[in-house]
This record gives structure tokens, C-alpha cells and sequence, in this order.
């Protein structure tokens, strides 16, 4: 995979383009599954593991942790799958797991997600009360704080035709978000 | 406060200065307010995260489900193919027929469903002029349906009805079928000729229905199908497909 290549792959992921994101899916996940027999793992559980991988891929393109990638992506997915059946099946003794851990220690932020359920009450809450703005709400805390857009990008990208307008809509929309927080009875 | 914002909303954006940092981390130790508005931002950044990675394995989850859509037949040993093909070829007859006359849903959704045209605002290549309606326009005929919900969003004068009948268009495109309801069921009501050349009740009537039907909601598919077949002669916008699908679903 040419260097180009990758990094275009890695932009359209960060963008959240579900083409790439599918194509990536549909060409790894065959062979994932066959190299999951080789612990005896179930094809559901296989499955499974598979998908948090590829939450994990997409978040770390997002988070910028892949930008310095230099193997590809396949190879990329497949450490974070291996690194989870590691993890999830506590098999210790596999030296060729080894590699992997190596290769994602430098490119992998596993912190985010690698335990499910990690979010406090109040992050809950807050979920919930996301789900509940409207979409231009949305759309600019997402670009903000999930993509790691900065005001100039996102008053581009939405087209605002200041900045100041995007700032103000961007405190009306947390204002809104700390009150339905309040009204679920949060303590923000 | 307004400063401090400013601050957190440089520390997300991973442009704080040496010196900035410095008053930042002196907020967040001396200054309780500070602190618990960054602590909102941070645990803010980490629910759409969560929110974020909720939705990907919900996608993820219908890709799972195309492919063993796709491949329940390749798993067929060959011998069997052989000796059911005498069996099929006795029972496709009915099979196409009963297929043709009860369709399911979701064909007849597939079969009639498409995103209606931009008859808003012609698109003219090489054109200076860039407003946000004008690019939500340009996603929307591109097919680029996630954009142009983005893009619609931030229209100003929204109060005009063509843009939440594109949305939905939109939203229905991308299966965000409930959203698609919501938005059309008001413009089904409103009153006729507020929409720039076009009526837009008999339109979001006609999309309604057909995203009821998506939705497996037979019964209220065919109400607005209906309204639709009933329709006097000036007003017959999609009046014999509406009269097909209410005859199919009857």
C-alpha cells in the first residue's frame, strides 16, 4: 500500500465516510475469523471481536494516533484484533502475539475503549442528553470534540459565515446540553 | 468566563500556548469553576466518544447482516444445488408469482422510492456563488446525503419549507427513517403554496407514506396513501403509484 494511499484511506476514515469503512469491514473480515479458529474461538465471539477492532481502528484514526502508521491497514486492524483476543482470552503464552503488542504500542490508544463500559454517571447523562440536541447541536460539538476539528475548520466545513457566529451557537448548544443534564437531575 | 471558555475550547483544539498552559493549569488547581466547567468539556468529549462508537457498531452490525443476506446460498453444498434444482424449477413458477402479486414492504418501498429532485435551486457548474444552501443542494444531488443533512442544518432562514422536505429526503436516503417521519408529518399539514414552485403537502404525504412502509407500519402507510389516490384531478401528484401501493397493502 503506497504511502498516498494510506493516508488517504486514514482521512476518509477520520471524515467518517462509511464506504471506506465497510470496504475496510468486508476485505478483513474473512481472514480474521479463520485466524480466530487458531485459539478456538467461536465465529459469533470472533465477530465481535472483530467489531471492537474496528472501533478501535476508527477512533484512532480520528484521535490522529495512526497519522505516523507505517504498515497497512490490514496488518494495522489485524494487531488490534490479535492485541483483543489477548486481552479478552487472557492467552499469555502466545509468543506471536508478541509482534503486534510491539507494533501498537507506538500507534494505539487503547485507553478509550479497550474496557466497555467505561463511562461514569455523569458521562452517561451526558450521552443521553446528546442524543436528545437537535442535529445542528450534533454536528458541531461531534466535529469539535469527537473529530478534533478546530473552529476555523468547522465554521468551513459548516460554512458560518463568521466565527463568532459558530461560538455563539456553539455556547448556546452546551447551555442547552447543561440544561437537559439538569433536568434529568445530573449535577452539572 | 467568557475568557476561560476560550481557554478550554483552545486546550480541545490542541493550540494553548506555553504560556497559556500555564494559566490553564493555574485555573485548574486554584479555580473551582474552572475546573468544573473543564470537567463538563472533558466528560462531553468522552459521551460522543461512547456515542459515537455506539452508532459504528449498530452500522457494523448491518454490515454483518448484508453478507449473510448475501451468502446464505453460497454455503449450499454443490450435490444439494443439484437435486434441489428440479425442486425449484417446479416451485419458481408460484414463487415469482406470489412474489410479484404480495411483494413485501421493503420491495415496494425500493420499488417506488426516490430521492425527488432539486427543484429549488438549480445547480450551475463553475458557479461563484457558494452559499450554504447552495452546497447543501450540491450534496444532495450528489448523493452525499450525510453531508447535505449537515449542510441543511445550518441553512439561516430555515423557516422556508423546502428545507426540511430535502432533509428528510435525506434522512430517508441514509435509513434515518424516524427522523424522516418527524420532520415530513408537520409539512403534510401546512398550508399549500408556501412552498417555492412546488406544493409540498401532497409530496411529504407521499414520502410519509413510503417511509411508514419502510417501517413495516402497514396501516399507516396506507393512510396516506389514500389521501393520496383520493386527490382531486388538479392535484395528482403520485396518484396512480399511490393507488398501486394502497391496492398491494390492502
Amino acid at each position: 500500500m503506497s504511502e498516498k494511499k494510506l493516508k488517504h484511506i486514514i482521512d476518509q476514515l477520520k471524515k467518517g465516510d462509511q464506504k471506506t469503512l465497510e470496504k475496510i469491514y468486508l476485505e478483513n473480515r474473512e481472514g480474521f475469523i479463520n485466524f480466530s479458529r487458531k485459539y478456538n474461538i467461536e465465529e459469533q465471539d470472533a465477530v465481535d471481536i472483530y467489531q471492537d477492532a474496528i472501533i478501535v481502528l476508527r477512533e484512532n484514526a480520528v484521535n490522529g494516533k495512526m497519522d505516523a502508521l507505517q504498515s497497512n491497514i490490514s496488518t494495522y486492524l489485524f494487531a488490534i484484533g490479535k492485541y483483543k483476543i489477548y486481552h479478552n482470552f487472557r492467552i499469555r503464552s502466545r509468543e506471536d502475539l508478541k509482534d503486534d503488542v510491539d507494533l501498537l504500542q507506538e500507534n494505539v490508544d487503547f485507553d478509550v475503549n479497550l474496557d466497555e463500559d467505561v463511562l461514569t454517571n455523569e458521562q452517561k447523562v451526558l450521552q443521553k442528553c446528546f442524543e436528545e440536541l437537535g442535529e445542528r447541536c450534533k454536528s458541531i460539538l461531534k466535529l469539535f470534540y469527537y473529530q478534533g476539528y478546530n473552529l476555523d475548520e468547522i465554521q468551513d466545513i459548516l460554512e458560518y459565515s463568521n466565527k463568532k457566529v459558530l461560538k455563539s451557537q456553539k455556547s448556546r448548544c452546551i447551555r442547552q446540553l447543561k440544561d437537559l443534564v439538569q433536568k434529568y437531575g445530573g449535577k452539572n | 468566563m467568557e475568557e476561560k471558555i476560550e481557554l478550554i475550547d483552545r486546550y480541545f483544539e490542541n493550540a494553548l500556548s506555553p504560556k497559556e498552559r500555564l494559566e490553564f493549569n493555574d485555573l485548574l488547581q486554584n479555580d473551582e469553576s474552572f475546573r468544573k466547567e473543564f470537567l463538563f468539556h472533558k466528560d462531553l468529549k468522552k459521551a460522543i466518544s461512547k456515542h459515537q462508537n455506539e452508532e459504528l457498531k449498530e452500522t457494523l452490525g448491518k454490515f454483518e447482516s448484508n453478507l449473510n443476506r448475501n451468502s446464505r446460498f453460497s454455503v449450499i453444498p454443490v450435490k444439494w444445488l443439484a437435486a434441489a434444482s428440479l425442486a425449484i424449477l417446479l416451485s419458481v413458477g408460484s414463487w415469482t408469482v406470489k412474489n410479484y402479486v404480495f411483494p413485501s414492504n421493503e420491495r415496494i418501498f425500493e420499488t417506488y422510492y426516490e430521492p425527488y429532485p432539486n427543484t429549488v435551486l438549480p445547480i450551475v457548474r463553475g458557479d461563484e456563488i457558494h452559499t450554504i444552501e447552495y452546497r447543501a443542494f450540491l450534496a444532495y444531488e450528489a448523493g452525499e446525503y450525510h453531508k447535505a443533512i449537515n449542510l441543511f442544518n445550518s441553512v439561516e432562514n430555515s423557516e422556508d419549507k423546502y428545507i426540511p422536505f430535502y432533509q428528510a429526503l435525506c434522512m430517508l436516503s441514509v435509513d434515518k427513517t424516524e427522523e424522516a417521519i418527524q420532520m415530513l408529518l408537520p409539512l403534510t399539514e401546512s398550508s399549500p403554496g408556501t412552498l417555492q414552485n412546488m406544493d409540498c403537502r401532497q409530496k411529504a404525504t407521499w414520502y410519509v407514506g413510503l417511509a411508514y412502509l419502510k417501517q413495516g407500519k402497514e396501516q399507516e402507510a396506507m393512510y396516506y396513501m389514500d389521501i393520496l389516490r383520493k386527490q382531486n384531478q388538479e392535484l395528482r401528484f403520485k396518484k396512480n403509484e399511490a393507488e398501486e401501493i394502497y391496492e398491494l397493502l390492502k
